[in-house]
C-alpha cells in the first residue's frame, strides 16, 4: 500500500504503537480526509479508548480488526473468530458505531467502500471485523467484481459559515442526529471537539455544571444516528429451502465454507438452510427474529470457544441456538468438518473431544521437534490402558527419521491430551 | 493561511472563561498563545489546537480556533493525524507534563524524530494538578507530594535534553511570569518548519508550593541575554539543558534545520491531502488491477 501512496493520493504511516495509529487516524478523519487503520486483536485492545473518542467527537474513522487465535498473543499465525466480544465491547460508555464482518475477498473491497461512506455520513467509527484467513489468503476473483466508480458519500458538510448565521453548532441536535460537519479550515465555523461531554457548540458540560437535560439530549442525538445507519444496511436473507430441518447460522468469513458444507450435506440427503450475518452492529433484530422464528433446528457455526456470536444473537433477538459447531484450534473450518458435525448433531451423538489417532500423531511430531531435534517420526499408534494415569493412552511408536530404527514410545492421554511419558528404547527394554 | 490585517487579541479568545485557579500559570500560556497568533496574523480558521487531558488541556476550549480536546496522552497523535490530513493548518498542541511526559511520552518522542511541523506547548507545573497534587514525571527529587509523602525518589524527566536527543528542531523554554517572552517563543515555534517544543514553567499555585512564581523569578534568566550563546550549537544546548538550581535558563535552547515529514511525504506534493480528490480514476484503477494479472 505504501508503494502506491503517491500515485493514489494516500498517506500510509506505520506508527510507534496502536495508540498512535488509531489516534492519528481519528485526527486525520476529523481534519477531513478518509482515514483507516488496521490491526489484530492485541493492537485493537490498545485502540479501544480511541474508538470511544471517535464516537464522542463524531469523527469518521474506519478500523479493521483482523482476528487471530487468542487469547493474548495466542496463535498469531492462525485464524479465529474470537474477538467479537472485544470489538462489540470496545471502549467505555454507549456511543454510536458500526461493526461489519465481510464475508469474502470481493466483499472486503465493497465493505471498505461502504464503511467509509457510513463513517462520513454518520460521523462515527466503523469497525470491520475480519480474520486472518480472509485477510491473508490469496484467491482468484473475477475482475468485474471490483469497480473503480464506487459510490462516495461524504454526508452533510458545511462549506462556509457566514457571520450572520449565528454560531456554528458542530453538534447541532437534529431529527436524524447527524450534525452537518464543517472541516477545520472552514471560515467562520471554528469549534473545538471535546472528548468530555459537550453541548451543541462543543462547549464542555462535564465539570461543575453538568446540565443533565443537555447531556440527555446530546446522548440521544448521537445514538439516534444508529437508526439511520440500520436503514441503510441490507438485511440478511435465508439461503436454501425454508422448510429445511436444519439452519446453519454463521457470520463473517465463514460464508463460503458453510455454503460448501451445505452442498455436501445435500448430497447425503440432508437439507439445510443458512443465515449469514455481515452487519453485526447495528443489528437487524426484527428481520433476523422473523426469519429464525420460522426455522427448525438452529446450529451456530463459529470459530471460537464460547460461541460469542450465538450469545450476541440471543441478546439481540431472544433466540438461542439449539447447538453449536465451534472451532478454536487455529485452523479454518472445512466443509467436511461442518458437515460431519451436523450429521453428528442430527444423530444425537455427543461431542467427542478426545485426542484422535491423527491428533496423537501430530502431538508426537511436536514432541519430536522440541525434544528429539526433529530427527524422528511417529509410526504406529495404539490404544492402551492408562493404568496409573486414570485415562486410556495412545502409545505412539517413534522411529529414527533416516534409519527407521525404533527410538522409543510416547504416552499421550486420550482425554486430556497430556504427554505423560517419553520412553526411549533403552528404558523400554529395561522395563 | 496568514491574513494581512493584524487581528485584535479578542479575535483569539473564545466565549468561555478559563476555569483555572486564580493565579494559575496556564493563564499566561493562553495569553502568550493569543499574542503569538496575533503576531503571526493567523486566521482563526487555520489554527488547530489539540490537547489531552488535565487542567492545562482545557486550553483549546478557551481559545478561538479549531481544535480537539482529546484523550489523556494522545494529543500529539491526534495532532499528527490532523497535520498529515491538512498541512495547511497551523497545528498547536497544548497540555501538561503528566499528559506529555508521562502517559503520552511515546508519541512525544516519535513525533520529534518524525519532525512533523507541529508546535507543542507543555504547561509544566511539575505536579498532577487536576487530581489534586501527586508527583508527576517532572516533579523534583525529594519533593513531598500526596503520592510521595516521604519525598519523591524518582529523578525527573528533562524535557529539553530529551527533545534534543529525540530530534526536535526547535526547543525552547518559557515561563508564565514572562508572557511576552513566551509569546515570542511560541510565535517562533509556530513559524518554524518542523517540530517545536516550548516547555513552559507554568506554576500550579494550588498543589505545587515549591516551584512557585517567586521560586522561578529568583532563578530564571534568558538565554537571549547571554550574547555568547548560539542556539544552532547542539552541544551548548545540551550543556544548558542540564543547568538547574540557582540559575535556570529560559528562551531558545536549540534551533535546527531539517526537512519536515510533510515535505518528505510524496503523497503530499500535490498539496494538503484534504484538498485532493477522492476516488480512483479509471485508468489508475485498471493499472492497479493489472498488478494482479
Amino acid at each position: 500500500m505504501a508503494s502506491h501512496g503517491e500515485r493514489c493520493g494516500v498517506v500510509v504511516k506505520q506508527c510507534e504503537d496502536e495508540l498512535a495509529v488509531v489516534n492519528m487516524a481519528i485526527g486525520a478523519g476529523h481534519a477531513g480526509v478518509r482515514a483507516m487503520c488496521a490491526t489484530s486483536g492485541g493492537g485493537f485492545a490498545l485502540m479501544t479508548e480511541g474508538v470511544g473518542m471517535a464516537g464522542m467527537i463524531e469523527a469518521p474513522v474506519v478500523i479493521v480488526e483482523v482476528q487471530r487465535e487468542g487469547p493474548s498473543t495466542g496463535i498469531p499465525t492462525k485464524t479465529g473468530q474470537g474477538d467479537l466480544n472485544q470489538v462489540y465491547g470496545a471502549s467505555q460508555g454507549d456511543f454510536p458505531r458500526v461493526i461489519i464482518a465481510p464475508t469474502d475477498t470481493a466483499d472486503c473491497y465493497w465493505t471498505a467502500v461502504e464503511s467509509f461512506n457510513l463513517a462520513e455520513k454518520y460521523q462515527l467509527p466503523v469497525m470491520i471485523i475480519s480474520d486472518l484467513l480472509l485477510s491473508e489468503h490469496p484467491e482468484t476473483i473475477e475482475p468485474d467484481d471490483l469497480r473503480h466508480d464506487v459510490p462516495i458519500e461524504r454526508g452533510e458538510m458545511v462549506a462556509d459559515w457566514p457571520g450572520g448565521n449565528g454560531p456554528y453548532k458542530r453538534y447541532a441536535c437534529t431529527p436524524t442526529g447527524v450534525s452537518p460537519r464543517a472541516l477545520p479550515g472552514t471560515a467562520g465555523a471554528e469549534y473545538v471537539s471535546p472528548t468530555d461531554e459537550h453541548d451543541e457548540e462543543g462547549i464542555v458540560i462535564s465539570d461543575v455544571f453538568t446540565t443533565p437535560p443537555m447531556r440527555r439530549k446530546i446522548m440521544e442525538k448521537r445514538m439516534k444516528k444508529m437508526d439511520g445507519v440500520l436503514k441503510e444496511l441490507k438485511p440478511p436473507q435465508l439461503e436454501g429451502p425454508l422448510d429445511a430441518p436444519v439452519t446453519l447460522i454463521g457470520w463473517g468469513a465463514t460464508l463460503g465454507v458453510i455454503r460448501e458444507s451445505r452442498a455436501l450435506l445435500a448430497a447425503r440427503g440432508i437439507q439445510t438452510n443458512h443465515l449469514h450475518i455481515k452487519y453485526i452492529h447495528p443489528f437487524h433484530a426484527a428481520e433476523v427474529t422473523a426469519i429464525l422464528r420460522k426455522c427448525k433446528k438452529l446450529i451456530g457455526v463459529e470459530g471460537n470457544y464460547t460461541a460469542q456470536f450465538a450469545r450476541f444473537l440471543r441478546a439481540e433477538t431472544g433466540i438461542g441456538v439449539h447447538d453449536t459447531i465451534l472451532k478454536y484450534d487455529g485452523e479454518p473450518f472445512e466443509p467436511a468438518i461442518i458437515a460431519a458435525e451436523v450429521e453428528r448433531l442430527l444423530a444425537g451423538r455427543p461431542l467427542n473431544l478426545d485426542v484422535s489417532v491423527e491428533d496423537a500423531r501430530e502431538m508426537a511430531y511436536h514432541y519430536i521437534r522440541t525434544h528429539l531435534a526433529d530427527a524422528a517420526r511417529p509410526t504406529e499408534v495404539e490404544l492402551a490402558d492408562g493404568n496409573s494415569h486414570g485415562e486410556p493412552l495412545w502409545h505412539v511408536q517413534v522411529v529414527d527419521r533416516s534409519s527407521g530404527v525404533s527410538r522409543g514410545q510416547l504416552k499421550i492421554g486420550v482425554r486430556t491430551g497430556s504427554i505423560y511419558a517419553w520412553e526411549p528404547v533403552a528404558a523400554a527394554a529395561q522395563a | 493561511m496568514a491574513t494581512v490585517v493584524e487581528m485584535p487579541l479578542e479575535t483569539y479568545q473564545s466565549i468561555i472563561e478559563p476555569d483555572w485557579c486564580p493565579g494559575c500559570g496556564d493563564f499566561g500560556v493562553l495569553r502568550a498563545l493569543e499574542i503569538a497568533a496575533q503576531k503571526l496574523r493567523l486566521a482563526t480558521k487555520d489554527i488547530f489546537v489539540v490537547s489531552g487531558i488535565g487542567c492545562s488541556s482545557n486550553l483549546p476550549g478557551f481559545f478561538h480556533g479549531y481544535g480537539v480536546h482529546s484523550l489523556h496522552g494522545r494529543a500529539v497523535a491526534v495532532a499528527s493525524g490532523a497535520k498529515l490530513a491538512n498541512h495547511g493548518l497551523h497545528v498547536v498542541i497544548t497540555g501538561g507534563d503528566g499528559d506529555g511526559y508521562g502517559i503520552g511520552l511515546n508519541h512525544f518522542i516519535h513525533a520529534m524524530r518524525r519532525n512533523l511541523d507541529l508546535t507543542y506547548i507543555v504547561m509544566n507545573n511539575q505536579i498532577y494538578g487536576l487530581t489534586t497534587g501527586q508527583a508527576s514525571p517532572t516533579t523534583s527529587k525529594g519533593h513531598k507530594t500526596k503520592s510521595t509523602p516521604r519525598g519523591n525518589v524518582e529523578a525527573p524527566i528533562n524535557p529539553v535534553a530529551l527533545a534534543l536527543v529525540s530530534g526536535a528542531t526547535y526547543i525552547a523554554r518559557g515561563f508564565s511570569g514572562e508572557a511576552k517572552h513566551m509569546a515570542d517563543l511560541i510565535a517562533d515555534g509556530i513559524a518554524h518548519k518542523g517540530f517545536s517544543l516550548v516547555d513552559v514553567f507554568s506554576p500550579c499555585v494550588t498543589y505545587n508550593l515549591i516551584n512557585t512564581y517567586p521560586w522561578f523569578k529568583q532563578r530564571v534568566y534568558k538565554l537571549e541575554d547571554d550574547k555568547g550563546y548560539n542556539p544552532a550549537d547542539m552541544e551548548s544546548a545540551f550543556t544548558k539543558s542540564f543547568e538547574w538550581g540557582d540559575k535556570i535558563p529560559i528562551g531558545l535552547f536549540y534551533k535546527g534545520d531539517e526537512l519536515t515529514y510533510e515535505d518528505s511525504e510524496p503523497a503530499l506534493k500535490k498539496g494538503p491531502l484534504v484538498h485532493q480528490p477522492l476516488g480512483l480514476e479509471k485508468n489508475l484503477f485498471e493499472s492497479l488491477m493489472e498488478e494482479f494479472y
